[in-house]
């Protein structure tokens, strides 16, 4: 079938210098051309393999650098403690400086912060969890209600109607110096 | 393994005829170590090609983030610090193998009839090989690579009747700045780029086509 490679003859030992061979001695060049091509053939896939390998470790380690940094965060305040009332949710405006990359930037989030007492405060994040749309707090029911797709929350952010698979997502909080801090955004349980 | 799937592959493509020709090139006698260094440049061409793309991927051509960018890789990308100074040292390294192939071809007397046109194209070369370095000495934007490109960029500026607009269009502008960076990194991934593969294509052809020099 693949007749192409049969007619293709390769001079064996080169074409330039030296005398004509004995067929015998001919005969010792080519088997011995063999080996060192086998050898030769060996040695460069070996060196290509090491070479291809000790790049493919960096370079992979490199486009995967940012998978291997721990994204940590850090307690943010969004407010003194007297500032909030009890039984009356607040939307407080915050920001903070964030490393991005290689740029230093100030980003501005908002949250729902809902005081029981001093010692009982949740936080909340602003997006329903739903698709995500903001809500908003709806004084006269004392509950949330999404503009999106009808979502109704409790107070506790208990889901009351609509679609939302689970209650609204709440941050970790602390009190300190009498400022109300928040830090890690925990998925809503339900 | 890998002569079953070749197999495979030859069965479909017909392709065993070629790689011969391409690859059981048998070489002359006469050819030593000498006749390494164009092959070595060639290497050490590819190794720019894939640690500059790699860097790509940080890297910020503005008068804002380029210090920061590199920096960044430098201190927080994982292996940053190394493929940056592959390309760095690289760098140097393919100008003095590209020097010491062309001296190598000028002592042989390689670029004589009928090889000529390659030693064009191979002059070409270098001055492509120069213009990599010039653009991308410029582009981590530290104060050494500002002044020598302010210092570059008025030498060729130097030039009389048209000095101004040469540095105008060198630097974008009278002054070394935003559009000089942008353009200067402009050449140095695309351009540049393109034009040394093309001339390669072209210099590896006619080495082909005419067989590498005889005995001295
Ligand atoms: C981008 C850089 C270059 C690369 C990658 C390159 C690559 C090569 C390679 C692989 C060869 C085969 C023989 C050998 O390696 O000695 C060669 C031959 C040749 N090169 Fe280059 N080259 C480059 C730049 C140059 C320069 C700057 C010149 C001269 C101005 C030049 C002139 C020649 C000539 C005339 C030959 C034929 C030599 C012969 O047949 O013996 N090349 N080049
Ligand atoms: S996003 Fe709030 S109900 Fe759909």
């Amino acid at each position: 079938m693949n007749e192409t490679s049969e007619f293709h003859q390769e001079p064996v030992n080169g074409e330039v210098g030296g005398a004509p061979a004995s067929s015998e001695q001919k005969q010792a060049l080519i088997s011995e051309e063999i080996n060192r091509r086998q050898f030769l053939t060996t040695m460069l896939g070996l060196t290509g393999s090491v070479i291809g390998l000790s790049l493919a470790v960096p370079l992979t380690g490199y486009a995967l650098s940012p998978a291997m940094v721990k994204e940590k965060t850090e307690f943010v305040p969004v407010g003194s403690v007297t500032d909030f009332k009890a039984g009356e949710p607040i939307k407080v405006n915050y920001s903070f400086r964030k490393k991005d990359g290689w740029v230093d930037t100030e980003v501005k989030k908002t949250a729902w912060v809902v005081k029981k007492d001093d010692n009982n405060i949740t936080v909340f994040s602003p997006n329903c969890t739903h698709l995500g749309c903001g809500y908003v707090w709806d004084a006269p029911s004392k509950q949330f209600k999404c503009p999106c797709h009808g979502a109704v929350f409790s107070m506790e952010g208990e889901v009351v109607a609509g679609p939302p698979p689970r209650p609204l997502d709440r941050f970790e909080t602390k009190v300190a110096d009498g400022k109300l801090l928040i830090g890690k955004l925990l998925e809503g349980e339900g | 393994m890998f002569a079953k799937a070749y197999d495979w592959l030859d069965e479909r493509l017909n392709i065993k005829g070629q790689v011969k020709e391409i690859l059981d090139h048998p070489v002359p006698p006469h050819v030593n170590w000498l006749y390494c260094f164009g092959g070595i440049t060639f290497t050490l061409i590819m190794l720019q090609i894939v640690t500059g793309i790699f860097l790509v991927m940080y890297y910020v051509p503005s008068p804002d983030h380029a210090y920061a960018s590199v920096e960044y890789i430098s201190k927080e990308v994982t292996f940053g610090k190394l493929i940056r100074n592959m390309h760095r040292l690289g760098s140097s390294g393919v100008v003095v193998m590209v020097v010491v192939h062309l001296l190598r071809v000028y002592f042989h007397g390689a670029y004589k009839k009928p090889r000529e046109l390659n030693w064009m194209v191979g002059v070409f070369l270098l001055m492509v090989v120069m213009g990599f370095g010039f653009t991308g000495y410029l582009l981590p934007w530290d104060q050494k690579a500002y002044w020598a490109t302010v210092v570059g960029t008025k030498m060729a500026g130097s030039v009389p009747l048209m000095g101004e607009f040469i540095i105008k269009v060198a630097r974008g502008g009278m002054d070394l700045g935003a559009v000089t960076l942008t353009r200067f990194f402009a050449l140095h991934i695309w351009f540049l780029p393109a034009i040394l593969l093309g001339m390669l294509g072209a210099h590896f052809f006619m080495i082909r086509k005419q067989g590498i020099s005889g005995p001295m």
